[in-house]
């Protein structure tokens, strides 16, 4: 799923060294931010927020494969009334663990957590979160403000892990009853006074050890962190890189220790580092980090990879996926080894999901 | 008290492709729109938001002006008063597709029940809905009706690029079939490489679940 600026593009193909087939756009001229693709029942389930710039947000799901989408009658997700603030985006759409199948979450603009117990068809928003007393400090960055990360934990549905610009990183370890700012550690540069502040970061993407859940990793808005203690405390990892600024964060499915980024220079200088298209990868839990660039374009490049826009899927080996903002999409079937090209010519890319199904 | 309420192109999904409603309300705007979102509640949240604003880019005119110029959702609405729904402009096209298909082809081009499912400045994407009546022996659709659809997307996409529809006739029609279609529905995306003032050539895909089953080129003479 290449979730972009005006539509969503579906790509696949039947085995690895097939051409990719990509599709025609649906939801034409509508920025589809967040996708997810649920392969915990028997069908996959594709989920697509969808934000026309006339008619508003919206979530569609599809459970064959994009041939048909539905929307339920009401607002899939909608503020109540007594909050007086209305839906403005779809950030992240985030199937649950998988003892819980029928259970979705979404994160929105303006920063709330909506869950959703039927599969991601309707949603509710997570009152205990928006009722933190810390919500009127949360601000925006520079895209809005939204919550763009959704951790569930593996084995405990009690324990969840959210992440926001700004407002920074929130735990739950009692089903969601109440909520901790989980920012120990975690620089937030751009403040004057004090840096090291308990929330106000401006986290980017947060992603979980597939091996170890207590092990996160982090991408802030400069700062790369790892936490060994599901999120309570945050040490840089950043060293091994070329640069500590970037946007997403992926951990490998099965392998520990294992996740990819793609830095980009600094805040105010938004290229690749080096104008190098490279992906970095770490095996050692960001002791080290080696570059990942065979097959992707020697030609200096200048475009971005959206926080949303790098995933891999869950088959063996790894396929790692990567969006870029001047509509290139990259495959790797090697964990990160060798790269080719999905697709080019497409709107801005904001999001790639993908699976073996 | 019974109001007019017109339906733009893009949401006409909402009320099975009518282009105007009935709604028996009236008093004001706002009374109009609410038994709008009551009876498809879809089609309202496209107009206004959970907090039942108006969406900053939808416009809504009554008899003719804006609400927004007169009392906003309060806006007084008498019975038979006519209420529009219309997209603040940014691109695309307002011109009717579908009328365009009833209007123009031979009886059995409109029996293959092909409906316009988007139009911008250079395509036009058709769907071509599956039938039984289309399957040829092997109970694949048959290539015959594929390139009528293809044929067809040209003309919608041409109609579009140029603001209406004109007479045409095409001068080339070229198709490669590449995979079969079992039961399923076609889309047929027409997109022009050229229009020139007598000539134009388009590209065409025609698509089932995201792969290609056809890809067509067309040279049309305009008259």
């Amino acid at each position: 799923m290449i979730g972009t600026a005006k539509g969503l593009f579906l790509a696949r193909r039947e085995r690895v060294g097939d051409a990719w087939q990509v599709s025609v756009p649906h939801f034409p001229m509508t920025s589809v931010y967040a996708v997810g693709i649920d392969t915990r029942g028997a069908t996959p389930r594709l989920l697509a927020g969808v934000e026309s710039s006339h008619f508003g947000p919206s979530v569609a799901i599809s459970d064959d494969l994009g041939a048909s989408w539905r929307e339920p009658e009401q607002a899939p997700i909608a503020f109540p009334k007594e909050t007086g603030e209305s839906l403005k985006q779809v950030w992240a759409l985030q199937p649950g663990p998988a003892g819980e199948p029928s259970v979705v979450w979404a994160g929105s603009q303006p920063s709330a957590l909506f869950k959703s117990t039927n599969g991601g068809v309707t949603y509710e928003l997570v009152r205990s979160l928006w009722d933190h007393p810390h919500r009127p400090e949360w601000g925006a960055g520079f895209g809005g403000q939204a919550i763009h990360t959704i951790l569930p934990h593996p084995e405990d549905p009690q324990r969840l892990l959210v992440a926001m610009s700004t407002g920074g990183v929130y735990r739950t370890t009692d089903g969601g009853q109440t909520w901790t700012a989980s920012n120990t550690g975690i620089k937030a540069y751009f403040l004057p006074g004090n840096q090291y502040p308990e929330f106000g970061q401006c986290v980017h993407k947060v992603s979980r050890d597939a091996v170890n859940p207590d092990r996160l990793y982090l991408q802030n808005h400069h700062g790369v962190y790892r936490s060994d203690d599901d999120g309570r405390s945050w040490q840089s990892i950043a060293d091994g890189l070329p640069s500590d600024f970037g946007f997403p964060m992926v951990a490998h499915p099965r392998q520990a220790d294992t996740a990819w980024n793609f830095p980009l220079v600094a805040d105010g200088n938004r290229y690749p580092v080096e104008n190098k298209c490279q992906v970095f990868k770490t095996t050692d839990a960001g002791k080290t980090w080696q570059a990942q660039s065979y097959g992707l374009p020697a030609a200096p490049f200048y475009s971005a990879v959206l926080r949303d826009a790098l995933c891999v899927d869950d088959a063996d080996p790894v396929g790692v996926y990567f969006g870029a903002r001047t509509g290139e999409v990259f495959a790797s079937a090697d964990e990160g080894e060798s790269w080719a090209l999905v697709a080019s010519h497409l709107p801005s890319v904001a999001c790639v999901r993908a699976a073996q199904i | 008290m019974s109001v007019q309420v017109v339906v733009p192109s893009a949401l006409r999904s909402e009320v099975d492709g009518a282009s105007r409603v009935s709604v028996e309300s009236a008093g004001s705007l706002r009374a109009v729109l609410d038994e709008v979102e009551r009876r498809w509640p879809r089609l309202g949240r496209r107009i206004r938001d959970e907090q039942g604003e108006l969406r900053r880019f939808v416009n809504v005119y009554v008899n003719g002006e804006d609400c927004r110029s007169l009392e906003g959702q309060e806006t007084p609405v008498t019975d038979g008063a006519e209420v529009q729904v219309i997209p603040s402009v940014a691109g695309g096209s307002d011109i009717d597709g579908d009328a365009i298909l009833a209007d123009n082809f031979a009886p059995w081009v409109k029996d293959l029940g092909l409906t316009v499912e988007e139009m911008g400045a250079d395509f036009a994407t058709l769907r071509l809905p599956w039938s039984d009546r289309l399957a040829r022996e092997g109970g694949a659709m048959s290539g015959q009706a594929m390139m009528a659809a293809a044929d067809t997307a040209t003309v919608i996409a041409i109609s579009s690029a140029r603001g209406g529809f004109c007479p045409m006739t095409t001068v080339q029609l070229s198709t490669t079939f590449q995979r079969p279609v079992l039961g399923k529905d076609v889309l047929v995306t027409a997109r022009l490489t050229k229009l020139g003032r007598t000539l134009a050539f388009a590209d065409i895909t025609l698509t089932c679940e995201g792969a290609v089953v056809a890809h067509a080129t067309t040279v049309y003479a305009l008259m």
